[in-house]
């Protein structure tokens, strides 16, 4: 039996980390916000992305509080084990991409071989927008790989995870 | 939150819920019931709500409490408590240390699709797991030695109310909106200031050119030739500032026009802007690259190149040589850049360009509003695309605005900030 992974989705607080995990896992969006408080772990299996052909990838995926910001990352009790991060930010509101970039940074810095994920969130509120921030192509340009999401129209929802995982069984984590 | 207190008695919810029979693992790899119940009593006492024993191998041999029900017993722990997951040899590390301070992870709820009401729960994620009812917990991992294994307490995170929880979201969509608005607030800021500095500047002109004809009147004979250029000067000043006025209007619109988007056949719209733009007969402005067919609103791409190109003829500071307008298509955008072969853009204004009102050299285009980059700017990231300037003159003439518009882009205004999606 293929092992469980942990992924973790940090980013700042509003900008659609709930929504994404919901879409992805519960497969619908519910437009009234509520805030998470500590973290909540779901489980799923990323699609056809697992070692053997066809198979899935199981995973426990953890939902953070936007208002801890770069202490989760401090934490080490939160961030062992971590396979991969999604960076999540909202296309819509500039300051979260800096906050994506210096968690990205930090996230990178601490542990340099796991897979991060920047993940542009509510691309439907700016449709048609597809160029990354400027803030973040200093991470792109290095690798990291970047995804505009919308959790209200499930566009780029499962292939964003799908990248995750892809990259989680490619380095073996 | 806060962990309270059990409001029972420990020892007689322990006996209750010992009792069901959980402990169908292999209960003879251990002897621990008087230590547990010691335990239990001072976890109960503590406001913890669910206990479990491992073994060396961190495999669950005995269950106790409704809060730890989900947990199955003979499997591995991270099985079922998720949050254990890449903390193994963290767990088993404890025992190698002579005073070893318990791992702790506070806050956590885990969330099978089972513990969703019915309707959400599918997926793979639910296949075979007892119902939980999310319950927000703090885990906490004991080395035992006189047990040879470990003890995970399990304690329940409690909100002081629904309210409490209610507040703290509303408190966050104020900072949310807070946020938005400081920065709405600052851009208004320094627009003000830059247009009470910048349009004062014609008028304390003016004020000097007047200054200058009552001088020249006054003098006996009056200086005729001095009041002639005084006149062509406040000429020249008032079509500023009615430039700058027009300018600004047009400025402050942007976002707020509907622009229907349509297909643009960007070749042919580039050659009218072309021809339309007055030159020096020794500049030439040519176009090359790749023009596709974009969906977008026409105003704000024409606005976007034109002004470009105006303002690389304008400012040609020999006014002979060439400026080039050049496409390709990059993914989902068309790379547009604008070239000349002028005398370049110092680094330290790249920034202070695109802002209005801010001109490097005055004497060029004494009556140029100054706003036009700053509306490329505004234009191109209401279009959702971005625009940059590569020029050091320091180094060689010639400057590049390059800009990426998106290829499918939406009507300029109808992006909205929603604060309810979460």
């Amino acid at each position: 039996m293929t092992q469980r992974r942990k992924i973790m989705l940090l980013g700042d607080i509003g900008v659609g980390k709930t929504s994404i995990i919901r879409r992805f896992v519960l497969g619908r969006f519910e437009g009234t916000y509520r805030g998470t408080i500590g973290f909540d772990l779901f489980t799923f299996e990323i699609p056809e992305v697992g070692p053997q052909a066809g198979e899935g990838l199981p995973v426990v995926i953890w939902d953070t509080d936007g208002n801890a910001g770069l202490n989760i990352l401090r934490q080490d009790t939160y961030m062992r084990g971590t396979s991969a991060v999604l960076v999540v930010g909202d296309w819509s509101r500039p300051e979260t991409h800096a906050i994506m970039a210096e968690v990205a940074t930090s996230y990178r810095r601490a542990f340099p071989a796991r897979p991060i994920l920047l993940v542009m969130n509510k691309a439907d509120l700016v449709d048609g927008l597809s160029v990354a921030p400027k803030v973040l192509e200093p991470l792109i340009s290095d690798g990291i790989a970047f995804v505009s999401t919308s959790a209200l129209t499930g566009d780029a929802i499962v292939s964003a995870f799908q990248e995750a995982g892809r990259a989680i069984v490619r380095r073996d984590l | 939150m806060t962990t309270h207190p059990m409001a029972t008695g420990p020892m007689a919810t322990l006996t209750t819920v010992s009792s069901r029979d959980r402990n169908s693992g292999n209960a003879a790899a251990f002897d621990g019931d008087a230590a547990l119940l010691e335990a239990a009593s001072f976890m109960g006492n503590r406001g913890v709500f669910g206990l479990l024993w491992l073994d060396l191998d961190l495999i669950v041999r005995r269950v106790y409490g409704d809060i730890a029900a989900f947990v199955r017993v003979g499997e591995p722990v991270s099985e079922s408590l998720l949050a254990l997951i890449g903390q193994e040899d963290s767990i088993q590390a404890l025992k190698a240390l002579a005073h070893p301070a318990p791992l702790t992870i506070p806050n956590v709820a885990i969330m099978p699709g089972a513990s969703l009401p019915a309707e959400e729960a599918s997926g793979p994620n639910t296949a075979g797991r007892p119902a939980t009812s999310h319950v927000r917990m703090n885990i906490t991992v004991f080395w035992r030695p006189e047990l040879v294994g470990y003890q995970v307490l399990l304690g329940r995170v409690f909100s002081q109310d629904l309210a409490d929880h209610a507040v703290e979201d509303e408190i966050r969509k104020r900072r949310i909106a807070d946020a938005e608005l400081a920065r709405v607030n600052q851009q208004l800021e320094d627009f003000a200031y830059v247009i009470s500095h910048d349009l004062k500047a014609p008028l304390r002109a003016l004020r000097y050119y007047c200054e200058d004809v009552q001088e020249a009147l006054d003098n006996q004979p009056p200086d005729l030739a001095a009041i002639h250029k005084s006149a062509e000067s406040i000429q020249v000043a008032t079509r500023r500032m009615g430039n700058m006025l027009t300018g600004l209007l047009e400025y402050a619109r942007l976002g707020r026009q509907g622009n229907a988007v349509e297909d643009v056949e960007t070749a042919a719209l580039v050659d009218d802007i072309i021809a339309s733009i007055g030159r020096p007969d020794r500049l030439r402005i040519v176009r090359r690259g790749v023009w596709p067919t974009i969906r977008s609103a026409v105003a704000p791409f024409d606005l976007t190149v034109r002004n470009l190109i105006d303002n690389a003829v304008k400012h040609h500071d020999i006014g002979e040589g060439e400026v080039m307008v050049r496409a390709e298509v990059s993914g989902a955008n068309l790379v547009l850049d604008v070239v000349d072969d002028g005398v370049g853009i110092p680094k330290i204004w790249h920034e202070a360009i695109f802002e209005p009102f801010r001109r490097i050299d005055d004497t060029r285009s004494p009556e140029s509003s100054g706003i036009g980059l700053a509306l490329v700017k505004r234009t191109v990231e209401l279009a959702g695309g971005r625009i940059d300037v590569q020029s050091d003159p320091d180094t060689e003439r010639g400057t590049t605005f390059r800009v990426l518009w998106p290829l499918g882009t939406r009507p300029l205004g109808t992006s909205p900030i929603d604060p309810q999606q979460p």
